[in-house]
């Protein structure tokens, strides 16, 4: 449905446009809250939260963005919000974990481990293992199929800044699959 | 919007599959239609106040008609003895409509939202 007369039938108090909002933009937020809060008992939480905000703030839409693009920047909004209050509890300690092992992780010993299982179990762990904001861009730009420029409009982050991101993720994908599994690096030394 | 072009289609391959096969990425099943009823809700009762809002205009504005219609007939004088006789009854009338306020809101919003939302699943 046409964006402009989804928030019409909204004004208008259309119960089937509520239906068509959460179905059109449910993947969006789930993905963005997954990738930066994680699964847990809060997720399903900030789901809902994030399209009360949404009804509660629709009439300051304004129609020069997608309506996806301005529902994916609260639910990034939002996470950041959980996440300031949780701060101080596992979130942010993983977070800073995480950041200090990007550089040297396709040198991990332990994800040798890893060598013999599913190749998207590795893709996913290696995902897994990235900074909760390299993981919202990554998601956002390969499963919701999302341009620089939305990113950065759901993201707040500079478009530079996403697009150093994908790049980074990608470097540090190609670099443990190729440690792990030395077949793929003429695949995927085609850069 | 497609993204912009990839610089290596096999690794985005790989990462688009992977993030595919993502148990956790999938929404549970469930939660879109909690979340649907909930705003739901929330637009019906936004709905039906709004509703009533515009219903008491209504009324207002025709009381207020119906005044200007005496005025108009009888002379200014009917708009002192109306004024008297609210103030003499005061107490009778704000009982009233305190008692028809309740009562209409009972039955425009409470009992209509209750209708609309009992077969709701546990």
């Amino acid at each position: 449905m046409d964006d402009k007369k989804l928030i019409e039938k909204i004004h208008n108090g259309d119960l089937s446009a509520i239906r068509s909002l959460v179905e059109e933009n449910k993947n969006l937020i789930w993905h963005i809250i997954i990738t930066m809060v994680g699964r847990n008992r809060d997720s399903e939480d900030l789901f809902q939260e994030v399209f009360l905000r949404v009804f509660k703030g629709i009439k300051a839409f304004r129609a020069d963005a997608r309506i996806s693009t301005w529902i994916g920047s609260i639910a990034h909004h939002v996470c950041i919000d959980y996440l300031r209050k949780k701060k101080k509890e596992t979130a942010s300690q993983h977070d800073e974990q995480d950041q200090k092992s990007v550089p040297g992780f396709a040198q991990d010993k332990s994800w040798k481990k890893t060598e013999n299982e599913d190749l998207n179990q590795i893709v996913l762990a290696t995902i897994d293992k990235l900074p909760a904001d390299y993981r919202t861009v990554i998601t956002l730009y390969h499963l919701d199929e999302r341009s620089y420029r939305e990113i950065t409009e759901i993201t707040g982050m500079p478009e530079g800044t996403v697009k150093s991101y994908i790049s980074r993720g990608r470097n540090l994908l190609r670099e443990t699959l190729t440690a792990l599994i030395p077949d793929l690096t003429e695949i995927l030394d085609d850069f | 919007m497609t993204p912009e072009p990839i610089k290596n289609s096999e690794l985005d391959n790989m990462l688009r599959n992977a993030l595919i096969s993502c148990d956790k990425l999938i929404i549970p099943s469930g939660l879109s239609e909690k979340t649907i009823r909930k705003l739901e809700k929330k637009m019906y009762l936004r709905n039906l106040i709004l509703e009533l809002s515009l219903k008491i205009g209504v009324v207002f504005i025709s009381l207020v008609v119906l005044t200007g219609v005496f005025i108009l007939i009888n002379g200014g004088g009917i708009l002192a003895e109306l004024f008297s006789h609210l103030t003499d009854n005061r107490q009778i009338i704000t009982m009233l409509l305190i008692g028809g306020f309740i009562t209409v809101l009972i039955d425009q919003v409470g009992l209509r939202f209750y209708n609309e939302f009992k077969k709701e699943p546990a």
